[in-house]
Formats: structure tokens, sequence, C-alpha cells
């Protein structure tokens, strides 16, 4: 059984403006550059270095130059666990193949309030190389704390001898990483440009070769490392028409990208007959990700008014968890509108609103994969000065997102637990015999549930991003 | 600015925990309860998950006297207190049959049956109560009329004015008195034994398995001659085999208590008696070494 409601702030904050686009990375969530995450549309008007990730087909309209900025994140996000029924905790069963009961679990099982937050430095540059139709551009973001932070969870009853918590699927660890892209675009015609370019992150090939002298004695072990990084691209490719009326017309491709982490450990054994197979555990982590998508934007200047939409098909149906299993998320279709309103020669304000569908289709099963519908709103502006003779913009934005009130409840219908389970299971089989007795243990009758989203949770709060950036 | 949006979203879109219509779980026990069903046959049934009952045991031990085997089949009626995997266990023996050596079958009265003096000096073991567990019983050892300060290690008196000799069975001679069967000879004897049974559930209400027997018998005297010798008893292990089934209807097990009085009686037990195990004949090919 599951249910759906929306909170009223989303009417609210409607109310407000801003805006950003698809999430994973940090510019996947929270938008690329001052102008984009407060206006969120981008992909027919992208400007400056920016366009690189929105739409590498409008760099031929940027200005050579540099963009420096700074970036920060604060957020009211939560997950509340439903109150366990009673009899559903797993029972001390002194015996092999059982889980470890409710009572011996490392870490409560507890809320998420909030996320950490996330601070960081954007860089972005244009240059011609003496041309007029062609430019080459680069952005990236350098998060401050941490370059790279690649942690795992389980989405579903393993987690609870782990953190015992559940995590934001999209919106927590995923955007959390440098980002570095850059593209190349030439201007076909007056009225046609064309870009291409790459966004790049690292994988990981791991081996490690164990040695264990005392099987009873795991503590002391000879390891040997061996791990290559694997550089991945995803493709970048646009292409930016500008038509009568002052229109413009955007249509972007950005391939998936993923930090991937996979090999094996090779154990050896001592004791271990020469002849047997020595164990090997395969490793296989996918704790980074960014969708494919297909995006396409539209821009009209109306006077002083700059109006943009994008529409975006994400491409979340390829999504792999951080242990990279497949999941059964949907595609969806995100959506952005900004307001670009020019109200002096150096002066810009810039609005937008926006909504991003969760991919995530309802957890009343075994898993507990969180994310919430959000609704956007951003707003921003930017001013011209003059500084020792040289012309600089100063730009800067304030985004919500609003995540809609999601309340999970699991079905009733509940298997045993195996891999291949995808309903809410028992952990501890009914018929599981007591070695000392021959008989069922009585104890292990009914559903033993240690899942931590059981028997359900509710999700949402809000997430907020502030930057700001110098031009030159 | 800034603040007001951002106290209005703490105040106005903070998360409110749901709650789930998940009713609280209960079990009754399930186990031994879940398991007790209709009376089934000798050994069968899916058990009580415990030992705790009474049982019945049928030993058929084998001795070698003089080059002959000698089978003893003993039904025994066996109360069993399981306290985790130790086992406190209470004999009562019900009848005796040994098989004839030399054309002479020793017939062992109700009375010196009945005067058996059990003595508790150790506890039985149970590792698994499914097929394949291993059982391991108390020591058995049973004084048939005689009082020994220490009942394993003293020596069974070879004189019949010892103190440690009794008139067991209340007939005015020493000890316990057996009879030969077609005849009036009696034999007067003391007789210490003790057995040990080791085996392994083939069902969950069903022990089979083999013993270690160790007998020693003293003749203080008898009406005739020839029935007074006495020559030596000597273990046969090999040969040696028992059973042991519940018959408390606990775990699906057969139920003996005809009357319902919550112990059985070997009155009761001898129902089956003829249906614990098969019986097989002395061989004395089993007693050449």
């Amino acid at each position: 059984m599951t249910g759906k409601k929306r909170s009223i702030c989303s009417a609210v904050l409607l109310g407000l403006l801003g805006s950003s686009t698809a999430y994973a990375g940090p510019f996947d969530l929270y938008g690329a550059g001052a102008r984009g995450s407060s206006m969120g549309a981008q992909v027919a008007d992208a400007q400056g270095p920016w366009a690189v990730y929105y739409n590498v087909g409008a760099l031929t309209e940027a200005p050579v130059g540099a963009t420096v900025g700074a970036f920060a994140t604060h957020n009211g996000a939560q997950i509340l666990l439903m109150d366990r029924p009673e009899g559903y905790d797993i029972p001390a069963i002194d015996a092999a193949n059982v889980a470890p009961a409710t009572d011996s679990e490392k870490n409560p099982r507890s809320d998420t309030d909030g996320i950490d937050p996330m601070y960081g430095l954007v860089f972005g540059g244009v240059t011609s190389l003496g041309t007029t139709r062609f430019r080459l551009g680069f952005v990236a973001f350098l998060p401050t704390q941490e370059l790279l932070g690649l942690p795992t969870h389980y989405n579903d009853e393993r987690e609870r001898l782990f953190s015992n918590k559940l995590k934001f699927e999209l919106i927590d660890q995923h955007p959390r990483r440098f980002d570095a892209e850059a593209g190349v675009a030439y201007r076909i015609t007056d009225w046609a440009s064309f870009g291409i370019g790459g966004t790049f992150l690292t994988g990981a090939d791991v081996a490690t070769d164990v040695y264990l002298q005392d099987p009873t004695d795991q503590s002391d072990i000879d390891i040997n490392a061996d791990v290559h990084t694997v550089n991945r691209w995803g493709l970048l490719a646009g292409l930016q028409l500008r038509l009568p009326q002052h229109i413009q017309v955007g249509v972007a491709y950005r391939g998936p990208v993923a930090f991937r982490i996979s090999g094996e450990n090779r154990l050896q054994v001592s004791g271990i007959a020469d002849d047997a197979e020595q164990p090997r555990q395969q490793l296989d982590w996918t704790p980074k990700y960014s969708p494919g998508s297909l995006a396409v934007g539209l821009a009209w200047q109306a006077g002083d008014y700059r109006l943009a939409a994008d529409a975006k098909w994400v491409l979340w149906s390829d999504y792999r968890d951080t242990h990279s299993q497949r999941t059964t998320f949907d595609d969806v279709l995100q959506t952005r509108l900004g307001l670009e309103y020019t109200y002096s020669s150096d002066d810009k304000l810039r609005v937008g609103v926006g909504f991003d569908p969760s991919p995530i289709p309802e957890q009343d099963g075994r898993t507990n994969y969180v994310d919430n519908d959000r609704v956007l709103a951003s707003l921003g502006s930017s001013h011209q000065v003059l500084l020792a003779g040289a012309g600089f913009e100063f730009s800067w934005f304030l985004q919500f997102q609003l995540l809609l009130t999601h309340e999970t409840l699991k079905s009733r219908n509940i298997v045993p637990c195996s891999a291949s389970a995808t309903s809410l299971c028992d952990e501890v089989p009914d018929n599981l015999v007591n070695p000392r007795t021959g008989q069922p243990y009585p104890e292990a009758q009914g559903a033993q549930i240690g899942n931590p989203g059981f028997p359900g949770y509710t999700s949402g709060g809000w997430i907020g991003a502030l930057g700001a950036e110098v031009t030159f | 600015m800034k603040k007001l949006i951002l106290l209005f979203l703490v105040a106005g879109c903070s998360v409110e925990r749901g709650a789930s219509d998940w009713e609280p779980q209960q079990f009754s026990d399930a186990g031994p309860d879940l398991m007790v069903g209709v009376d089934g046959g000798i050994g069968e049934g899916p058990g009580a998950g415990t030992m705790d009952g009474t049982w019945l045991l049928l030993h058929e031990g084998s001795t070698c006297v003089i080059n002959a085997e000698q089978l003893t089949h003993a039904w025994y009626v066996v109360d069993i207190q399981q306290d985790d995997r130790v086992l406190t266990e209470s004999r009562t023996i019900c009848r005796v049959d040994l098989s004839p050596v030399l054309g002479l079958r020793v017939i062992i009265p109700p009375a010196a049956i009945d005067s058996i003096d059990f003595v508790d000096i150790d506890k039985g073991f149970v590792s698994d109560l499914r097929v394949g567990g291993s059982y391991s019983s108390s020591s058995e050892l049973a004084l048939w009329g005689l009082e020994l300060a220490n009942p394993v290690e003293d020596e069974v008196p070879g004189d019949a004015t010892d103190p440690g000799v009794v008139d067991g069975d209340g007939d005015g001679q020493p000890g316990v008195t057996f009879n030969v069967e077609n005849s009036t000879c009696q034999r007067f004897q003391g007789q210490r034994q003790i057995i040990r049974y080791s085996g392994k559930f083939d069902a969950p209400n069903s022990v089979i398995g083999t013993s270690v027997n160790l007998t020693d018998v003293k003749v203080y005297g008898s009406t005739e001659a020839l029935c007074g010798i006495a020559p030596p008893v000597i273990s046969n292990d090999n040969f040696s085999r028992f059973r042991m089934v519940r018959i408390d209807g606990a775990g699906g097990a057969i139920n003996l208590d005809a009357n319902a009085d919550g112990t059985i009686s070997c009155e009761e037990a001898s129902q089956v008696f003829d249906q614990v195990m098969e019986f097989r004949a002395a061989d004395n090919n089993n007693c050449k070494r």
C-alpha cells in the first residue's frame, strides 16, 4: 500500500522564482554558473563558458574570457522512519546463516536528518584561438571539502548492519564530486552553431591480493593492492539555431558518465589445500553516476525581457545504484522556465522555476531508494563594473528546491529473502530448524523484517544553493 | 529576504513522520506444540524438539559365555529430563529375557527385576535431535542383590555373608534368585551391571545404536550344583545394540499412557515390546575370536 502527499509549500515556492536542471553531478543538481542556476532554462540561450554544460553548440556566442566563482549548499532534507510494529524484530538465534539479531545491530535504526552541505569553487573559460566562428571552452567544479567522496550503501535490509539509515539516492552523494567538462563549437552559418565535447569522470579497476596466515585471526593479514584509474568520458553535443523574431532554439545531448570501481579481492588462506580453489571476492561499486539526457530549449527576446524554456528527457532507466545494481527507475521529463530582465545596460535580474519529477518508482517492496519530486525556484542578478579600467561582471544566484513530501508504505506482500527478492522479505526462514531440537524455532515463525525502511518512511524538506562568480 | 525565505521553509516545509497501519505480529509458541499430532507408530512422528518425556528402550546385549553367545533382551521405561544438551535419565527395567547357554535358559523372576537398584552416577548427552544427531546415555548402573558403598569401584563381594550382599528380592536367600527354565533349580547371585548406550536418531522419535556393557557376577549358592555354575561373562559389545523410542505421545509419537495418568508403566509399555526392534537369534559365531 503506498501513498503520496504533496506539501502545500509547493504552491508557495512556485511563487518564488529560480531553477536548475537534471541532477546527479553538482551542475546537474544545482545548475552551472550563476546565470544557469538562477534561470534554469539555458539550452537555447546558454552564455559564457557554461554553454559547455547546457548546450555546447551555444559556445560560439560566448565572449572570450574567464570566470571564477564560489558555491555553497544548505538543506533541510529529512527522511523520517515510521515506528516499527512489534513482533517483527530479528530474534537472537544461535544458528548459522541467520541475520544478526535486531538487538545486536551496530547502529540503531534512525532517521536521516539533513545531508552534508557542499562547498566548492567553479571555474570557466573560453578562447577563440583568434577566430570568429570557433570557440573552445571548459567549466569545472572543485569541491573544497574533498575532491571525491565515494561512499556506497545498500538500499534494502542489508543496510541495517551498516548505517541502519536510509539515504537520499540522487541528491546526496552523487553530486558530491568534482566536475570537469570541455567542448568546442563552430558557427556553421550566421544562424546555426554546432558543438561537441566531453564530460570527464574517472573510474578505477581494483585488485587486491590478500594473504591470511591464520583464518581465526583476521586482524593479521598481508595485502597488496593493484589500483588503476580509468578515464571515462561522456559525450556532449549541441546545436543552437538563431531564428527570426529574436527566437533561439537549442538541442543538446549529454552522455551518461559514472565513476565505477570494479575488481576483486584474491584471497590466499593458509591451510586451504593446494588443489582447492582460493576464495575470490568480487568488487563492483558505482558511487557516482550522471544520467544521459536529451534536451530542447527555446528562448525569446522581447525588449528588455528574455524568456527561456527547457524540456529535458533524462535517461534514469540506465541508472545503477552504488552497488552497481540495476534499478527500475523511470526516464523522466524535467522542465524549466526562466526570465531575464535587463533593467539597465549594466544590470540584469534573473528568475526561474522548474519541476523535476522523481525517476524512482514507489518503493513499497524490498528496496528503499529515496527521492522526491522537486519544485525549483531561484533568482539572481548580474552587474557590470569597471575596476582599474577593466570590465568585470559580478553575478550571484540563490536557489531553493522543495522536496515534495512523499510517504512510502511497505506492501504486505512478504517473501523469503533472497538475492532475487523484490518484495519486502522475511530475513529468518520459518522452516529454520534448531539443530539441538530438530524443530523449527518458534521465534522464526511469521515475518522477521530488519529492513530499515519497514514499515514505511516519509521524505521531504528542501535543498538550496547560493553562489557568486566574477567574469572578466 | 533570505532569512525570511529560510525561516518560512523551515517552519512551513518540515517533514512530518507518517504512521503505518501494520499491526503488531504475535505468534504462539510454534515449537513442540505445533508438532504434536495424532499418535503414530513406533518411533514415528516429527519429534517434540526435546527428549523430555518417556521413552521405551529395548537393549539387545551380547555376551559370550564359554564361547557361546548369550543375548539379553531388556526392556526399560526411561524418563528423561533434558536440560540444554544434558540428559537426566531415570530407568525402570520392565522385563529381561536371556537366551539359553549350553541348553539352559536363565529366567529372571519379576521379584528379582523389581529389586534392581539403579544408581545415578552421571548424565547423558544429546548433541542434536535431528535425524543423525548423537545420543549418549547416562551410565546405567544396576545392582542386583547388592548394596555397595562405592557402587562403581567396590568389588562385588564373593561371600554371601559380606554386608554388601543383601536379600534383594526378599526370598530369604542372598542376592537375587534366578530360575532356570524348565527346572526347579535356583541360583542365588549378586550382580553389578554397567551399560552405556550410544546411538543416533534414525527418526526424531527414535534412537538406535550400540552399547558398552560391564557385568560382574558372583554366585552365592544354588539349589542344584549345575545351575550354580557361573562361568565368566565376557562383554561382546560389537554385537550389542538398542533402540529407544518415544512413547508418551509428544512430538507425534505413539502414546502408551492408556490410563492417562501422566506416567507410563511397564504394563502400559508392554503393548509394544515386540514392536520396538526385531530380535535376532544368538549366534555362537559372534563369540569366536
